[in-house]
């Protein structure tokens, strides 16, 4: 960047100036009160405005021109301007800034009226038109900002202190500036802010205590898994109460029944001890009928033996036995028979009655006997006849007390069998405990049922309804957790980018620092021969002169200003500032070989001018600073040499091509005029 | 020397020594940036991010 040409209207003596200073170097020369801090006050004016310019209240000077309004007291309306035209190599563009303000004079007094400041720009290619910022503050504010002011509009004889507060800022700015620190702060005040904000949402949604409700969740899912088992178990229960009580009231019912079926067994038993007994009884007749079947069998043989005694006793005549002759006789006598004759009427009966009681008494005791015997025969015979009758009755009788003993037995069996039936195996007494049980059974089964009820139709629900606002309650807060974790996750990342921000920021300030550190150790070492000095920028962005033992080298005011020269042209050169140097009394304080030095350094800087970096140096010298001896150490620049020169008709400064002719009067131009130098 | 050209915060992102994803996403966050996108899309990169980490 190039101040080209600079126009001046009123601004304190430079009433009407034009001024080409489209060159890289350009001393504008000139006396002191010649015009030259006013012209750098003009350029500052017109980029700044009045209130940057503090050093013109300390000497109480007005911007106007002092002469138009002592000359003209009461005439109105004074325009003060100054415009700046400035060729932007590096952006391509021609710029044109102009502030211009009325002054309105009253008497000797002039006020002034609103400034108006406008910025023109348009680029260097064919196509584009122009473009007007109005207010222009903000071009100016982009490209030659207030606070580099320093770096390019100086007085040199400032330059003790040049190290200041401000400069280190400016430093600051610059370094942070270049490395985009803005751009990343923005960055990461963004991500902090979202991070806050997420970190702020997530704490909304609280701690979610999902663990909690997790376990909570579960244990209503143990208990419920519990609660059914021991609804199970109650089932169970009741089916083997319910099994139990059935078999019970089966039981009780066939304990009766089996009662009365015992009872009849118990009858049958009776009867059986009684059908035995007969069974004997018939036995016993059957056998006694037996014996004396027997015993007549043996008699029959001596009956067969009586039988022929008796044919015998027949064929002799001394049978039938006789009868008890006494009462043959008493039946004589009676006359009657028991047989029904009349013995008293029947002769022949009675006849043979007397016959035979006469053959019985001859017959004597031999025929008794026989008659005895006979009688006893006969006697047998019919008990035999009896007796056979007997055992065969007796036979029969055995039989069917034999069959009804099988009988009652059977009947016993099949009674016993279904005893054994319906107690299911069990004894009486243990079917009776059983139906003994029926009220505890019955008692027990209520109880189960019960529980069954109060497990299926309240304990369950409950604890399933539980449950389920356990894992709605678990699922919410997961469903927190998860939106929580990424929230989380969104604050880690937000974090991290804000972080890196300040880590990419960080690291370029440093890369820029110690790029101007090393720029600025080059060159000082360069122009100051001898010492070797390192420059460190601290944190606090002070460029500090360290020695070799890395102490604070102590330099010189000399030294001082080189160093100042040289941090202005390396800021230009690792910072990019694009500035033009426009520095009243540049050598004001340097000896003679500080300024061989700055020569050196300069012609350096300005040799490096080149289209992609250009840029200018504007000198503003006085006679004692620009001598032929400082015109020989820019001479191989071919530097545009302008002067001040007091106009005195007019009270005003004007600007000359050349060396002020003034000069010529000066021993050093006159040699130099004359060839000397 | 840095000129306004190379000290572009691309240069500066990706000379820092910081993570690869955060390189990507601070570069597209100056995109975002200069382009004066409000926060939504800065959260709209977060939630990108989020995503490719999730990414089997």
């Amino acid at each position: 960047m190039r101040f080209t040409r600079v126009r001046i209207n009123n601004f304190r003596i430079l009433e009407d100036l034009d001024v080409d200073l489209n060159q890289s170097l350009v001393f504008l020369n000139g006396n002191n009160g010649h015009g030259k801090t006013s012209f750098q006050s003009a350029v500052s004016w017109c980029l700044y405005g009045e209130n940057q310019l503090p050093q013109l209240d300390d000497i109480n000077v007005g911007l106007v021109s002092q002469r138009q309004v002592e000359e003209n007291p009461g005439k109105g309306i004074f325009p003060l301007s100054v415009e700046i035209d400035i060729d932007f190599v590096e952006q391509e563009q021609k710029v044109n800034l102009k502030r211009e303000v009325q002054w309105n004079v009253e008497k000797e007094r002039a006020v002034p009226g609103s400034e108006k400041f406008v910025v023109r720009v348009s680029s260097t290619d064919k196509s584009s038109s122009t473009q007007v910022i109005d207010p222009g503050d903000a071009w100016v504010d982009k490209w030659l900002p207030i606070r580099f002011k320093n770096f390019f509009l100086f007085d040199g004889e400032q330059m003790s202190e040049f190290f200041d507060s401000a400069t280190r800022l400016a430093v600051k700015d610059a370094v942070n500036e270049i490395a985009q620190v803005d751009l990343f702060l923005e960055l990461k005040r963004r991500y902090a802010d979202l991070a806050a904000g997420y970190e702020t949402a997530r704490s909304k949604l609280g701690s979610s205590g999902a663990q909690n409700a997790h376990s909570k969740w579960q244990s209503q899912l143990k208990l419920l898994e519990l609660v059914r088992e021991e609804l199970v178990s109650e089932l169970d229960a009741v089916r083997q109460k319910e099994t139990e009580l059935n078999n019970v009231v089966k039981a009780l019912k066939n304990v009766e029944g089996a009662k009365v079926i015992i009872e009849n067994i118990r009858r049958a038993e009776g009867e059986r001890a009684s059908k035995k007994n007969e069974k004997a009884s018939a036995q016993r007749r059957y056998e006694d009928a037996l014996l004396e079947k027997a015993q007549f069998i043996q008699l029959t043989q001596v009956f067969e033996g009586v039988g022929k005694t008796v044919d015998r006793a027949k064929a002799e005549g001394w049978y039938p036995i006789p009868f008890d002759i006494k009462a043959m006789e008493d039946l004589l006598s009676d006359g009657k028979c028991i047989c029904g004759v009349n013995l008293q009427e029947d002769k022949g009966a009675h006849n043979h009655l007397t016959e035979e009681i006469k053959k019985r008494r001859q017959a004597g005791d031999l025929g008794k006997i026989l008659q005895d015997i006979f009688g006893q025969v006969q006697i047998t015979t019919a008990k035999f006849s009896i007796e056979s009758e007997g055992v065969e009755a007796a036979s029969a009788a055995l039989d069917n007390a034999e069959r009804n003993v099988d009988l009652v037995e059977e009947n016993l069996r099949g009674l016993r069998l279904q005893v054994k039936e319906l107690l299911a195996g069990n004894t009486i007494e243990e079917a009776e405990e059983l139906a003994n049980r029926e009220e505890k059974l019955s008692r027990e089964l209520d109880t189960h049922r019960d529980q069954v009820i109060h497990l299926r139709d309240n304990e369950i629900p409950r604890i399933e309804k539980t449950a389920e606002k356990a894992e709605k309650e678990y699922n919410k807060l997961t469903k927190k957790d998860v939106e929580s974790e990424v929230l989380n996750l969104k604050r880690e990342i937000a974090e991290s980018l804000s972080k890196s921000s300040e880590q990419v920021y960080e690291q370029a300030v440093e890369r820029v620092r110690k790029a101007l550190e090393n720029s600025i150790s080059e060159k000082f070492n360069k122009i100051i021969r001898g010492d070797e000095f390192v420059t460190k920028i601290d944190d606090n962005f002070a460029v500090q002169t360290l020695a070799q033992d890395g102490k604070t080298a102590a330099l010189s005011s000399g030294q001082n200003m080189l160093k100042g020269y040289v941090l202005t042209i390396a800021m230009r050169e690792v910072v990019g500032l694009y500035f033009p140097l426009l520095v009243d009394t540049p050598l004001g304080r340097l000896s003679e070989e500080f300024r061989d030095e700055l020569g050196e350094l300069l012609t350096e800087f300005v040799a490096a001018i080149d289209d992609s970096m250009d840029s200018q140096i504007v000198f503003l010298m006085h006679d004692g600073e620009y001598t032929p001896y400082t015109q020989d150490r820019f001479v191989g620049l071919k530097p545009k040499e302008l002067y001040f020169q007091w106009a005195v008709p007019k009270k005003q400064s004007v600007v000359g091509e050349g060396i002020n002719p003034e000069w010529f009067k000066y021993s050093a131009w006159k040699d130099r005029k004359a060839g000397k130098i | 020397m840095f000129s306004r050209e190379e000290a572009n915060p691309d240069n500066f992102i990706e000379q820092a020594d910081i993570p690869e994803w955060a390189r990507d996403a601070l570069s597209k966050s100056i995109v975002l940036l200069q382009e004066g996108k409000t926060d939504a899309a800065f959260e709209k990169l977060i939630v990108s991010e989020i995503e490719s980490r999730q990414q089997p």
